[in-house]
């Protein structure tokens, strides 16, 4: 045996395995060792796997919304993004100008570690974290991107969709699990509802939220295998745990919600002292990239 | 499997386990090397307990994959991880001292011999070794380590390169740890 490693490289079935624990960073260079290797970093059995491996870590990404100040429009430039590549906060990466070449007025996602980003001068772009891509889109609205095909395709149901629902209400999160797209649609300033968008078939599904959820501002986001509505109200007391309301529901089955929970402090307190940045404007969001202990938080 | 027994001389123990312990098994390695090893450690191998359980194992059991080298190193893996009262952090420190000192050739033979004989936990610990290696190393490294020859043209190759040139800052140099 001692000769055969020493020949022959090893069987593709041992390969893949070993490639599953590389980071996404050295998986990029492997791509160009050959073309059987290239075939196989690129196949989406291969990233589906990798995505979730064990090894494969979660990322976090914040988003610091300059919110709007009395009087004034908020300006894209004042958002700023910060991306850490470990639990513990403690490898941070400041996405460069040059990344990203213009000002971040909104962000939707994230679909696996991909983002759908729109800039100060409303062009959309993808952003995949992992591997850095940043790819200006020219998007028909309504419309889905395909990676396997690199194409985006419109919805044939158009009608219970309201492009304010997306740009005029960048502030509310949009989220993805399991193969369905959520986002919040509002009736008018007192009701609002939830949608699901199955992405196989682009049927839609409309999700009820409890009373208090109905009102406000709300963010979707991902909490494990659950999603989060997360409320802000005015009529709450000051301080800002009690501001919020949380919402997780399995949107499994019969996308019921399962559990409304009004207290979300020992999920705030973790991503408050994450937060700390003494020179932030008023807003920022958080979300984790990853289904695993996936968090978020929006304060103001 | 054997059932771990943590009192070896205690009343509760499982009869069949203690058999496994104390009878032994005869490897037999490509080159005519012969090993004793107990049925307990043996059996950790899922390829070498179904050989054991079908009863085709009649005395030696011979691995024609797996050269002298490498089988005596793979029972010395079968023999701690079958170990009474060796805890999970002392196994997981014998692990990680068990391949930080294979060169890259080694631990090729090693995850190939695993692989045959279906040692799960082995498996696990010499790929992620290979992976470490391999992390920051160069594509010219890394085709070199296991003889691969590029059929990409040079332009594809810059193309490629070109596309995510982030991923090629800060390589190590080519020289094995």
């Amino acid at each position: 045996m001692d000769t055969i490693g020493k020949q022959y490289s090893l069987p593709e079935d041992i390969i893949i395995d070993i490639l599953l624990v590389l980071p996404v960073k050295s998986l990029l260079r492997c791509e160009s060792v050959c073309k059987q290797w290239y075939a196989i970093i690129g196949s989406s059995m291969f990233i589906n796997k990798h995505f979730h491996h064990e090894s494969n870590h979660t990322r976090l990404l914040i988003f610091r919304r300059h919110n709007h100040s009395l009087g004034k429009p908020s300006d894209p430039e004042d958002n700023t993004f910060a991306l850490f590549l470990d639990e513990a906060l403690q490898i941070r990466e400041q996405p460069k100008k040059s990344h990203i070449p213009y000002a971040i007025r909104s962000l939707h996602g994230p679909c696996k570690d991909v983002f759908c980003i729109r800039n100060s001068n409303h062009q959309l772009a993808l952003w995949n974290t992992a591997t850095r891509r940043f790819d200006y889109a020219r998007v028909p609205q309504f419309s889905i991107y395909t990676s396997k095909t690199d194409s985006w395709r419109c919805f044939e149901n158009k009608t219970i969709l309201d492009v304010h629902d997306f740009v005029a209400d960048p502030e509310h999160g949009t989220t993805f699990l399991n193969g369905f797209y959520y986002w919040r649609k509002r009736i008018d300033l007192r009701e609002s509802f939830l949608l699901a968008l199955d992405m196989h078939n682009e049927v839609f599904q409309e999700i009820q939220l409890p009373c208090s959820l109905r009102r406000g501002t709300i963010n979707l986001h991902l909490c494990n295998e659950s999603i989060v509505a997360f409320g802000r109200f005015g009529e709450f007391e000051s301080k800002v745990p009690n501001r919020h309301q949380l919402c997780l529901f399995k949107p499994a089955a019969a996308l019921q919600i399962a559990a409304a929970a009004t207290t979300a402090r020992p999920l705030l307190s973790k991503l408050i002292i994450a937060l700390q940045n003494p020179s932030s404007p008023s807003a920022a969001q958080i979300r984790r990239l990853k289904r695993r202990r996936t968090l978020f938080l929006h304060v103001s | 499997m054997a059932r771990k027994n943590r009192n070896p001389v205690g009343k509760n123990v499982d009869p069949e386990a203690q058999k496994k312990k104390t009878r032994t098994l005869t490897l037999k390695s490509s080159d005519g090397q012969e090993f004793s090893i107990s049925e307990s450690a043996a059996v950790l191998s899922i390829a070498i307990e179904n050989m054991v359980e079908d009863d085709c194992a009649g005395g030696v059991i011979p691995l024609p994959l797996v050269d002298g080298g490498t089988l005596a190193r793979v029972i010395t893996y079968l023999n701690k991880h079958a170990e009474d009262g060796a805890s999970d952090e002392e196994k997981r420190k014998f692990d990680e001292e068990f391949v930080s000192g294979m060169e890259m050739g080694v631990l090729f033979d090693v995850v190939l011999a695993a692989n045959y004989l279906d040692i799960r936990g082995l498996l696990r610990e010499v790929r992620r070794r290979i992976a470490d290696r391999m992390k920051n190393k160069s594509v010219e490294w890394v085709r070199k380590t296991f003889h691969i020859e590029s059929d990409f043209t040079p332009e594809e190759e810059e193309q490629m390169k070109k596309e995510f040139a982030w991923a090629w800052e800060g390589v190590d140099s080519d020289v094995d740890d």
